[in-house]
């Protein structure tokens, strides 16, 4: 109860913040017809002049009937459209079914059920919901069938359930597309600095795929930034820039050399993907060695993968070898086998690791 | 009689068995990890005993390390001996955080187990130890909380000779060091032998013993119930009131306690009490808890005897009976008897079904690990989990508690064979997801703590023994009522597939399933699908039962597996009235069978 008080204060403490951020930053108001809502959508800007958020006032009824009133409301949506916050005024509260202002956790379950784009509130339709035989609101969800009932219900307030289904589809309806054509607009170089530097990560790959083309060539102006994001802890980013970035950007022993080192501190999901991709390279003696030397650290299953990358170069320098063919007799027969399956097809080998090949005992 | 001594020992806790073995040479000394007499906060979990062919414990402390296990041993002979441990890294990516360490008669052992970063289970040098008495108390600490386990800990004279890795010799060693057969018991002679204590056993059991039959029920785990108990929490679905015959789903309302949904945190709420109270107040029915049977021993196409381990003493036990119910889920009793199954999916050429797949393949539904939190009065923490599945602000599942989605094993791991992984599979999501949550969300979680979560896994998938009649996804839609129609099933046809969102951020790694509910009309199952057509003298009910892969899509629900249990009951008493088989009841008993179920 307490934590709801104070969920309850800090959303009014948000209030009052937005209100003055609003009365204060440089604004522009479009009246779009495509989407069918007549409401301003307005976009506003940060003291440094840059674009930060759309928001569009709304007064729209939340009944089938009367029996409760219009609802006033302020949506609030990043710069691609994805909904992030409300406000309410204070003096017209959200009501419920009985007329009952909305509690603090009301709010904070509103504000989680907008959050949802995957809502189940999606695929329903409002009648699906209603009880048809009264045509009046409906508590409950008795309607819906099977093992998505409790689901359902889980995804709505009880006794504003067309509120929050009106809401949901106002945040993720028409406005979403209408923002993203907006911003691409406005799109220039800062921006997509911006975007790729961003905590938010629906910005991240949306710049990332303005700024790298379909082989993976990225515009020159940005190519540290997608670097940072390959060597970053954003594991998600991280790989998406790795499974699309063309690798021509690590053809040399440099390039190459620094991959290896994102690699050294990446996680373990990240080293899988880093592996995977590892093969096509061609890579520098000196990074295969590094890589030899450095196989007694990775698990069992890293360390399969590393042989492949390694299995694949069309040259391994005598170093490798040596270090490589010592798994053959090692104590451990499943590095040995592992080597040995990876290795024993790879023809420029020395003699000295052929023969040892050819007298491998499982 | 049987039963009350067996509810005794695990009412007091008081029986602790476990072997010892002295080698003629009396150098050697195998202590199974199950057996440990105190079991501090370490739980036994056989569920990879078709693998390993032993139970384990673990520590399953959701990220707090549990209460030391304890043990005495008797060693036979004094002196210095090598100790080895075997154990494995179950999250190796890139070390896993299952890590423990054992005490021998107050000295901690130098290494520190279960962070080798390597998966497989191997005996793990613990170096040397001196043995100044007779009796020596070993302890094993945890230390994390995070399921570091332990199958057994050895000791020998001989010097740098590890113990052996692979399974058949393991069994050569386990057997001659712990007299398993040695110490076989034989556990009598029964009209029915039930394998099997979910929903669908207890049922049969119950039913064979109303009607007179002398009944065994072998479970492989302390409660009963198996998916519906309170060690996996899945709430009971199919209908009882749109029932052909509304006598079937009698013995299912008496054991059903209600709905508290999937994974509820209480665990009061699924009823192990009240099955428990139902099976014991029946005299013609005797329980075998904590017996995971293993073998069967056959002769001309009919099963003549079942073999059970306990999963915590090792004791091995020898059932005798005329007739047999595969209720294990696994189809484990029909698999073990030679009897027909499929496992996987058919393809629409073989089975003329729409919704089958084009191919064939060994894609099968997945397990659920489910878990709950619940709200506390202060800010706890969660540790971060580098050896998880890894979340962040653009993909986690901000839940306070799971459903059925959480679910892995969507072909990409054998439910039976690669049981355990799919389990670990599901703790790392689970624990990685939790981790995010407490960590990043801290105005939601902060006051949250994991109530609870499932390390045993509720199976919903694995071999479907074949029977006189397999039931199709035309038997349902065309509500196809055969002259043995027996069980009326309600539920969707509901094939779990993995949830989109999450094939993208975890490909082959999936821990989230979607659904698309096919509904159906209510339909009746053929009792031919309720034996197995090559093994003269098994029944099966519960997910095991004869049907197509989209079939068994329906009918794998609890209340409906349950009423299948009651079937066969009625089934096993009517073929021992007449000293037939399953088949001679359909063939030559048809009439009194359905009389019954009619009555």
């Amino acid at each position: 109860m307490h934590s709801m008080l104070r969920q309850g204060f800090s959303l009014l403490i948000s209030c009052i913040w937005f209100l003055s951020v609003r009365a204060q930053t440089l604004q522009e108001s479009y009246t779009l017809s495509d989407s069918g809502e007549s409401y301003k959508l307005i976009l506003a800007y940060d003291n440094g002049k840059q674009p930060v958020y759309f928001f569009r006032d709304i007064f729209t009824p939340v009944c089938l009937d009367d029996v409760c009133k219009p609802v006033r409301i302020t949506l609030f949506w990043d710069l691609l459209g994805n909904y992030l916050r409300y406000e309410v005024p204070k003096d017209e509260p959200l009501t419920k079914l009985d007329h009952a202002d909305f509690t603090a956790a009301d709010h904070a379950k509103l504000q989680e059920i907008l959050l949802n784009e995957n809502s189940l509130l999606k695929d329903f339709k409002m009648e699906d919901l209603v009880d048809s035989s009264s045509q009046r609101l409906s508590d409950s969800v008795d309607a819906v069938t099977g093992a998505t009932k409790n689901t359902v219900k889980g995804e709505v307030i009880e006794g504003a359930l067309y509120t929050c289904y009106t809401l949901w589809h106002l945040a993720h309806g028409a406005t979403v597309d209408d923002i993203k054509k907006l911003t691409r607009k406005k799109l220039d170089e800062p921006m997509l600095h911006r975007f790729l530097r961003s905590d938010n990560f629906h910005y991240v790959y949306f710049a990332l795929d303005e700024v790298m083309d379909a082989q993976g060539l990225v515009h020159d102006a940005y190519l540290a930034d997608v670097l940072t994001l390959l060597a970053s802890d954003n594991v998600f980013a991280a790989r998406y820039v790795w499974q699309k970035i063309n690798l021509r950007y690590f053809t040399s022993a440099d390039e190459q050399g620094a991959l290896w080192r994102i690699f050294l501190q990446a996680s373990y999901t990240q080293q899988v993907a880093l592996l995977k991709r590892m093969v096509e390279l061609e890579l520098d003696a000196g990074i295969i060695q590094q890589i030899t030397d450095y196989l007694p650290q990775l698990n069992q299953a890293l360390f399969k993968q590393a042989l492949i990358v390694l299995a694949g170069q069309k040259v391994l320098p005598q170093g490798s070898q040596k270090a490589l063919m010592a798994y053959l007799n090692a104590a451990d027969r499943e590095r040995a086998k592992t080597v040995y399956e990876a290795l024993r097809e790879h023809v420029p080998l020395n003699e000295a690791f052929k023969e040892q090949l050819r007298s491998y005992k499982p | 009689m049987m039963m009350n001594l067996i509810f005794s020992r695990y009412v007091w806790g008081l029986i602790l068995f476990f072997f010892v073995l002295r080698l003629a040479a009396q150098e050697q000394v195998l202590v199974e990890a199950e057996s440990f007499g105190e079991k501090g906060g370490w739980v036994v979990d056989q569920q990879s005993f078709p693998v390993l062919h032993s139970s384990y414990l673990m520590a399953h402390g959701m990220g707090r390390p549990v209460a030391d296990a304890k043990t005495k041993v008797k060693f036979p002979k004094r002196g210095m001996y090598q100790v080895w441990v075997r154990t494995k890294d179950w999250a190796p990516f890139p070390v896993g955080p299952g890590k423990f360490q054992l005490f021998v008669d107050g000295k901690v052992l130098q290494s520190t187990f279960g962070e080798s970063g390597d998966g497989a289970w191997k005996w793990y040098s613990g170096g040397e130890v001196k043995v100044a008495k007779d009796s020596v108390e070993l302890v094993l600490k945890d230390l994390t909380g995070f399921n570091g386990r332990v199958d057994a800990i050895f000791f020998t004279k001989e010097r740098d000779v590890a113990p052996p890795n692979e399974l058949a010799d393991m069994n050569v060693l386990r057997n001659k060091l712990l007299g398993l057969d040695a110490g076989r018991k034989e556990m009598g002679d029964f009209d029915l032998v039930v394998v099997g204590g979910g929903v669908a056993g207890t049922c049969a059991a119950l039913s064979a013993a109303r009607l007179g039959l002398k009944v065994a029920l072998i479970q492989d785990r302390p409660l009963l119930g198996g998916n519906n108990s309170s060690e996996v929490r899945v709430h009971l679905m199919g209908d009882l009131d749109k029932s052909y015959y509304p006598k079937l789903g009698r013995i299912v309302r008496e054991l059903d306690n209600g709905d508290p949904g999937n994974g509820n945190p209480d665990a009061k709420e699924y009823g192990d009490a009240r099955k428990f109270a139902m099976v014991k107040a029946e005299k013609k029915l005797s329980l075998f808890i904590n017996t995971h049977v293993y073998q069967a021993e056959t002769e001309n196409n009919r099963v003549k005897a079942v073999i059970g381990r306990d999963i915590e003493t090792n004791e091995e036990r020898r059932f005798t009976g005329k007739y047999f119910a595969d209720c294990t889920g696994d189809g484990t009793l029909g698999f073990l008897a030679g009897a027909d199954f499929r496992m996987g999916r058919e393809s629409k050429k073989e089975t003329g079904e729409s919704l089958a797949a084009d191919k064939a393949d060994d894609f099968t539904l997945g397990t659920s690990n489910l878990w709950a939190s619940l709200p506390v009065d202060s800010v706890t923490t969660f540790p971060e989990t580098p050896w998880a599945l890894p979340f962040t602000e653009e993909y986690h599942i901000d839940e306070v508690q799971s459903d059925w989605q959480w679910e892995t094993g969507f072909g990409n791991f054998n439910t039976i064979t690669e049981a355990e992984q799919i389990r670990d599979h599901n703790l790392r999501a689970v624990y990685g997801n939790w981790s995010y949550l407490k960590n990043h969300k801290p105005e939601k979680y902060a006051k949250r703590e994991l109530a609870w979560v499932a390390y045993i896994g509720g199976k919903r998938e694995s071999r479907r023994l074949m029977g006189d009649h397999i039931l199709t996804q035309m038997d349902i839609q065309e509500g196809k009522m055969y002259p043995d129609a027996t069980v009326t099933a309600t539920w969707t046809i509901d094939l779990h597939f993995p949830d989109k969102k999450n094939t993208l951020y975890f490909p082959d790694e999936e821990f989230f399933a979607g659904t698309k509910h096919i509904r159906v009309a209510p339909y009746t199952i053929p009792y031919r699908c309720l034996y197995s057509r090559n093994i003269d003298n098994l029944f099966m009910a519960g997910r095991d039962i004869s049907t197509t892969h989209v079939a068994f899509g329906s009918t794998r629900v609890m209340r409906t597996c349950g009423m299948m249990g009651e079937v066969v009951g009625m089934a096993a008493s009517v073929a021992n009235k007449y000293q037939t088989t399953p088949r001679g009841v359909y063939e030559k008993h048809l009439s009194e069978l359905m009389g019954m179920i009619k009555d």
